[in-house]
C-alpha cells in the first residue's frame, strides 16, 4: 500500500489548511465555521501516474466520547482494540449520527497514518485527551501537528499532553509553513512507518527537482519576458504631412503598453507554474507589485541606482571592449576596454532617461516609417527583473492554506537590484547589453541560469 | 519546414492560455511516447501526434510565398540574364565580341557580388556592417522579403531589425538563398543563350586594348583561368597563337581570310566554359550551401524559440500531480438565535460549566458583574468524564429548574456532542425552561463576534425555542 496519512482532529484546527499546503491545492475548501469538510477528501501526489502518496482531509470529531464508550463497552483486552475500531466503521455505516467519526477513522482502519493536527493558539483541554485515546485504539502510527491558527502560544501545554499519546509532535504553522517546512514535515512522515520510507524519501527527491523545475521555469519566464521587452519595435507609416511628434508620442505609448501586458503575462504563467493561477484578483490589491512598470516610483524602488547602472554599464561595455583587445592580442594596451568602459558608462549617464530607440527609416519599397523601440532605456532590464524577482518570492513562498491577500512590505527600500551580490550584478550587466544587442538562445540560456540563481535568494525585506 | 515552424510558433503562442498543468499532463503524456532525441525532430513529431491544426494559415502562405519568391526571383534573373548575355554577346560583324567585356560583365561583375554575398554569410562583422547593410540593401532577394514580410505580416524575410539571432540567421540566408536563385537563373540564361547563338550565328571572338600588352601575357591569364577544366576540356583552353591571332584594333580595316575568321570563333568553348564555371558553378554551389544553411537555420528558428524550450522542458519533465477531489459547499449559516429578554435572576439559576470552560470561581465572578449575585447550584459537565460519571452529575440537576446557564469554550466549535448534552439538559428539565449558551474565551471575556455568530448558527439547528446564545457581558 503507498503511504497514506489521514490528516484528523478537532473540527476547525486547521486539518484543511495542512492538506491544502501539502497538497498545493487552493481549491481545499477552508473556513473558519465548523463543519466545512463533511467528507473523507484524498489529495494523491503522483510522479508520471505513479502514486507515491495520499493525504486525506477528514471531517473533525463530533462525538468522541460515544465512540469510546462504544469501543470501551465492547473491548476486553488491548490486542483487540484495533479490531473494535474496525468494527465501530463497520457498524455505524450510514448512521447519520457517526458520519463524521466513520469517515475519519474509515481511511485509518484501512491502513492511513494518523496526522492529528490541533491549534497551538488555543489551550489544551482535557476534551481533546478522549480523541487522543480513540485513534490510539486504531494502533496506527500517528504523529501530531501543532498548527497555529492565532498569536497565543499554549505549546508548551500541548507538547505534554500530546506526547502522552502521539511519538512524534511537531509544530507546523499550515497558513506560514514555506517550501522546507513542507519538506521537513514530510520527511517526518518517514518516521511513522519503516516501510513507507523508501517512498517517502523517493517522493521528497521529486518534489525537491519540481522546484528546482519550477524556479527555472519561471526563470525562463522571465528571461523570455526580457528578450521580447527588447524585441517590441512599434512602427507606422509617415504621410505626407503627418505629425511625426505626436506618432512618436503614440509609438511609445503604445511600445509601454505591449511591455506592460508582456510583464503581466509572464505573472500570470509564473503563478500557474506554481498553482497560484487564483491569484490575480489578490495580485490587484498588492501595491507595490501593482505598481505602474514606468513609474519613476517603480524604478526607484526596483531598479539600479544611477551609480550602480553607470558602473554596470562601463563593466558590461569594458567587457566588450577587451573582447577586442583580446583579439588583436593586446596590442591596444587594452584601449578597447577602457573605451568600452566610457562608452557603456556615458550611455547609462546620458540615455539613462530615453525609453527607445526612435528612427524614420527609408523603406526599399519607398515612403518613410517611424519606428520607436526596440527599448534602449539601460535600467529597465532592472526594473523588470527586480518585479520579477519580488513576485516570484511572493508566489513560490505564497501557501496554498493561505486565503487571504498576499500583502509585501518593502518599506524605505529603494533600487532593490543594488542589494544583488557584485557577482550577479557583473553577469546581468553583460547578459543585458548583449540582449539588447540581439537576443539569442546561448544569451537567454544563460539569462535563465543567472535568474534561476537569484530567484533562489529571498529578497529581504518582504513579508 | 518553413510552414511547420510557423505554425507550432503560432500554436504555441496561442497555447500559453491553457493552464500549465493541462498543458504538462498533455505533453508529458506524449513525450513518453516519443522515441527521438534530436529536439526538432521531438518537436515534430510532438506536433504529429498532437494532431492539431494549425491556428491560422500563416504557415501555409509563408512557405507559398516562400516558393512564389523563388521562382519570381529566378524568373527574373533569367530574363535579366538573357538580356545582359544579348548586349554582351552582340556581334554586328565588323568586329569581333571583345573577351575582356564579356568576360567582365558575365563573369567578373558577378564574381564581385559573389565576393559580396560571401561577406553577408557569417552575419554581422565587426568594423564591416555599415558595408553588410549596403550589401543587404541592394540585393534583390532583400527587396523581395520586404514586400513579403508587408505582405504576409512577418518578420522573417527581410528584418530591419533583428532581435532574435535566429530570426535574423534565418533571414540573412532566406535573402542569400533568394539571391542565388536570382543568380543562378541569370547565369543560366547566359549559358543558354552562348549555346543558341553558337549554334545558330557565327560568333567570332577577340580582345583589344590600349594598354601595351604581351599577347603572352594575355595568353597567360586565358591559360590560368582555363586551369579548372584544362585536363578534361583542352579544346576550351586557348593557344598562344589563338590569343595572338585573336588581337583587333579598330582603326584596322578589318579584312581578314576566311580561315581567320573561323579560327576567331573557337573560343566558344572557352567563353561557355567560363561562364559554366565561374557564374554558374559557384552560384550552384552556394545555392546548395544556402539551401542547406537555411534548412538548419529554420530549424533553429523552431529550436530556438523559448515556447519550444518549454515544450521540450514538458516533453522530458516528469509530471508531478497532486490531485484531490473538488472543495466542498459550506452550508449556510441560519439566523442566529436571540438573546433573552427577561433579566435572569440569580437565585432562580443554575449554571453548568462546560468542558472546564471556567473555574468555579470565574463562574461567581461572572454572574456577578452580569447579574448581580451567585449561582446557587452550579455544576461541571464534559466529554472527559465517563458516561456514569456524566449521568451522575446531571442526576444533580434540581427538578423544576427555569433557567439554566451554560458556559462553554467559545474558541472551540459547537459539536454534536454539546449538542446531545443540551438536548439531555431539556430533556431532564421543563420544556419551558430557558438555556443560556455563553460561549466565552480563554480569559472567561466575551468572544469576538463571528465566533458567536457560528455558535448562534449552530445551535439554531437544534430548533429549540428556549434556547440562547449570549455574549459574556451580556
Amino acid at each position: 500500500m503507498t503511504p497514506t496519512f489521514a490528516v484528523v482532529g478537532h473540527p476547525n484546527k486547521g486539518k484543511s489548511s495542512v492538506v491544502a499546503t501539502l497538497a498545493e491545492n487552493e481549491h481545499v475548501a477552508i473556513a473558519p465555521t465548523p463543519r466545512t469538510t463533511r467528507r473523507a477528501h484524498a489529495y494523491t501526489f503522483s510522479v508520471d501516474g505513479e502514486v507515491q502518496y495520499t493525504l486525506v482531509d477528514t471531517p473533525g470529531f463530533q462525538r468522541a466520547r460515544a465512540v469510546l464508550d462504544w469501543l470501551e463497552a465492547r473491548t476486553q483486552n488491548a490486542a483487540d482494540r484495533p479490531k473494535r475500531v474496525a468494527e465501530f466503521v463497520t457498524a455505524h455505516r450510514g448512521d447519520e449520527r457517526f458520519h463524521d467519526e466513520c469517515a475519519l477513522l474509515k481511511p485509518i482502519v484501512e491502513g492511513a497514518g494518523i496526522l492529528y493536527v490541533v491549534d497551538g493558539s488555543k489551550p489544551y483541554g482535557r476534551e481533546y485527551d478522549v480523541e487522543m485515546k480513540v485513534l490510539q485504539w486504531t494502533g496506527r502510527p500517528r504523529m501530531a501537528l501543532i498548527n497555529f491558527i492565532g498569536s497565543a502560544d499554549y505549546t508548551e501545554q500541548w507538547h505534554r499532553a500530546l506526547g502522552q499519546h502521539f511519538s512524534i509532535v511537531r509544530m507546523f504553522d499550515a497558513v506560514r509553513a514555506d517550501f522546507a517546512e513542507r519538506l521537513a514535515l514530510l520527511r517526518a512522515f518517514c518516521e511513522l512507518n519503516e516501510e513507507w520510507r523508501a517512498t517517502l524519501t523517493h517522493a521528497i527527491d521529486n518534489l525537491q527537482q519540481e522546484r528546482h523545475r519550477r524556479i527555472v521555469r519561471s526563470a525562463r519566464e522571465t528571461a523570455a519576458l526580457l528578450s521580447d521587452a527588447f524585441s517590441f519595435v512599434e512602427r507606422k507609416r509617415l504621410s505626407p504631412g503627418t505629425d511625426a511628434a505626436a506618432v512618436q508620442a503614440q509609438l511609445s505609448g503604445r511600445l509601454q503598453q505591449r511591455i506592460t501586458l508582456r510583464e503581466r503575462e509572464a505573472r500570470q504563467q509564473v503563478q500557474h507554474l506554481y498553482r497560484h493561477g487564483d491569484l490575480q484578483r489578490q495580485e490587484q490589491a498588492t501595491k507595490i507589485l501593482d505598481m505602474d512598470l514606468f513609474t519613476h516610483e517603480g524604478w526607484e524602488l526596483f531598479g539600479l541606482s544611477r551609480k550602480q547602472l553607470i558602473t554596470s554599464s562601463a563593466i558590461s561595455g569594458a567587457l566588450v571592449g577587451g573582447g577586442i583587445d583580446a583579439l588583436v592580442g593586446g596590442a591596444s594596451l587594452l584601449l578597447g576596454a577602457a573605451l568600452g568602459a566610457l562608452v557603456g558608462g556615458s550611455v547609462a549617464w546620458f540615455g539613462g532617461d530615453e525609453l527607445a530607440k526612435v528612427e524614420v527609416l527609408g523603406q526599399p519599397l519607398g515612403g518613410r516609417v517611424l519606428t520607436v523601440g526596440p527599448v534602449t532605456a539601460p535600467n529597465l532590464p532592472w526594473v523588470l527583473t527586480g518585479r520579477a524577482w519580488v513576485h516570484h518570492h511572493l508566489i513560490s513562498e505564497h501557501n496554498h492554506a493561505r486565503r487571504e491577500a498576499i500583502t509585501l512590505a518593502l518599506t524605505g527600500r529603494t533600487h532593490l537590484m543594488d542589494a544583488l551580490p557584485e557577482k550577479r550584478r557583473r553577469e546581468l550587466a553583460g547578459l543585458f547589453k548583449q540582449l539588447i544587442d540581439g537576443d539569442n538562445h546561448e544569451v537567454r540560456e544563460r539569462l535563465e541560469r543567472v535568474l534561476a540563481e537569484i530567484f533562489e535568494i529571498n529578497p529581504e525585506p518582504i513579508s | 519546414m518553413l510552414d511547420l515552424v510557423i505554425d507550432i510558433r503560432l500554436w504555441l503562442k496561442e497555447d500559453r492560455t491553457t493552464p500549465f498543468e493541462e498543458r504538462l499532463e498533455r505533453d508529458r503524456g506524449i513525450g513518453k511516447r516519443l522515441a527521438s532525441r534530436s529536439d526538432v525532430t521531438r518537436v515534430l513529431e510532438w506536433w504529429r501526434e498532437l494532431g492539431s491544426a494549425p491556428t491560422s494559415d500563416a504557415g501555409r502562405r509563408a512557405r507559398y510565398a516562400q516558393r512564389l519568391a523563388g521562382t519570381i526571383l529566378t524568373g527574373a534573373g533569367f530574363t535579366l540574364g538573357l538580356g545582359a548575355g544579348g548586349v554582351a554577346f552582340a556581334y554586328d560583324g565588323n568586329y569581333p565580341v571583345n573577351l575582356f567585356t564579356l568576360l567582365g560583365v558575365l563573369v567578373g561583375l558577378p564574381l564581385l557580388l559573389l565576393l559580396a554575398s560571401l561577406l553577408l554569410l557569417p552575419g554581422r562583422i565587426p568594423g564591416l556592417s555599415g558595408v553588410q547593410g549596403v550589401l543587404a540593401g541592394i540585393s534583390p532577394g532583400r527587396w523581395l522579403g520586404a514586400w513579403l514580410d508587408e505582405s504576409l505580416g512577418v518578420d522573417f524575410f527581410a528584418v530591419n531589425y533583428a532581435p532574435h539571432r535566429s530570426v535574423s540567421t534565418f533571414s540573412r540566408w532566406q535573402l542569400l538563398t533568394f539571391s542565388q536563385l536570382f543568380a543562378l537563373g541569370f547565369f543560366t540564361a547566359i549559358f543558354l543563350l552562348g549555346l543558341v547563338l553558337v549554334t545558330f550565328t557565327d560568333l567570332a571572338f577577340g580582345w583589344t586594348t590600349t594598354l601595351d600588352l604581351n599577347p603572352a601575357n594575355v595568353h597567360d591569364v586565358f591559360a590560368a583561368l582555363a586551369l579548372p577544366w584544362r585536363d578534361w576540356l583542352p579544346t576550351a583552353v586557348p593557344d598562344l597563337a589563338l590569343v595572338e591571332m585573336s588581337r583587333y584594333f579598330r582603326l584596322d580595316d578589318g579584312t581578314m581570310d576566311a580561315a581567320l575568321i573561323a579560327r576567331l570563333g573557337s573560343w566558344w568553348p572557352f567563353v561557355l566554359a567560363a561562364v559554366a564555371v565561374y557564374g554558374l558553378l559557384p552560384r550552384v554551389v552556394m545555392l546548395i550551401l544556402c539551401r542547406w544553411r537555411l534548412t538548419v537555420a529554420t530549424r533553429t528558428l523552431l529550436r530556438e524559440d523559448s515556447e519550444v524550450t518549454a515544450l521540450l522542458d514538458r516533453l522530458a519533465s516528469p509530471l508531478i500531480s497532486l490531485e484531490g477531489d473538488p472543495g466542498e459547499v459550506t452550508e449556510t449559516p441560519q439566523k442566529p438565535l436571540a438573546a433573552p429578554r427577561a433579566r435572569w435572576l440569580t437565585d432562580s439559576l443554575v449554571s453548568i460549566v462546560w468542558n472546564e470552560a471556567l473555574s468555579a470561581q470565574a463562574v461567581d465572578r461572572w454572574t456577578e458583574r452580569a447579574l448581580g449575585g451567585r449561582v446557587r447550584v452550579k455544576l461541571e459537565l464534559g466529554v472527559h468524564l465517563s458516561q456514569d460519571e456524566f449521568d451522575k452529575v446531571l442526576a444533580t440537576l434540581p427538578t423544576g429548574t427555569e433557567r439554566v446557564l451554560v458556559f462553554t469554550k467559545g474558541w472551540e466549535p459547537p459539536l454534536f456532542e454539546f449538542a446531545d448534552f443540551l438536548e439531555r439538559v431539556r430533556r431532564t428539565t421543563d420544556a419551558r425552561c430557558a438555556i443560556a449558551v455563553v460561549p466565552v474565551d480563554v480569559t472567561g471575556a466575551r468572544i469576538v463576534a463571528e465566533d458567536r455568530d457560528v455558535w448562534a448558527a449552530t445551535l439554531a439547528h437544534l430548533s429549540d425555542t428556549r434556547l440562547y446564545v449570549v455574549q459574556a457581558s451580556e
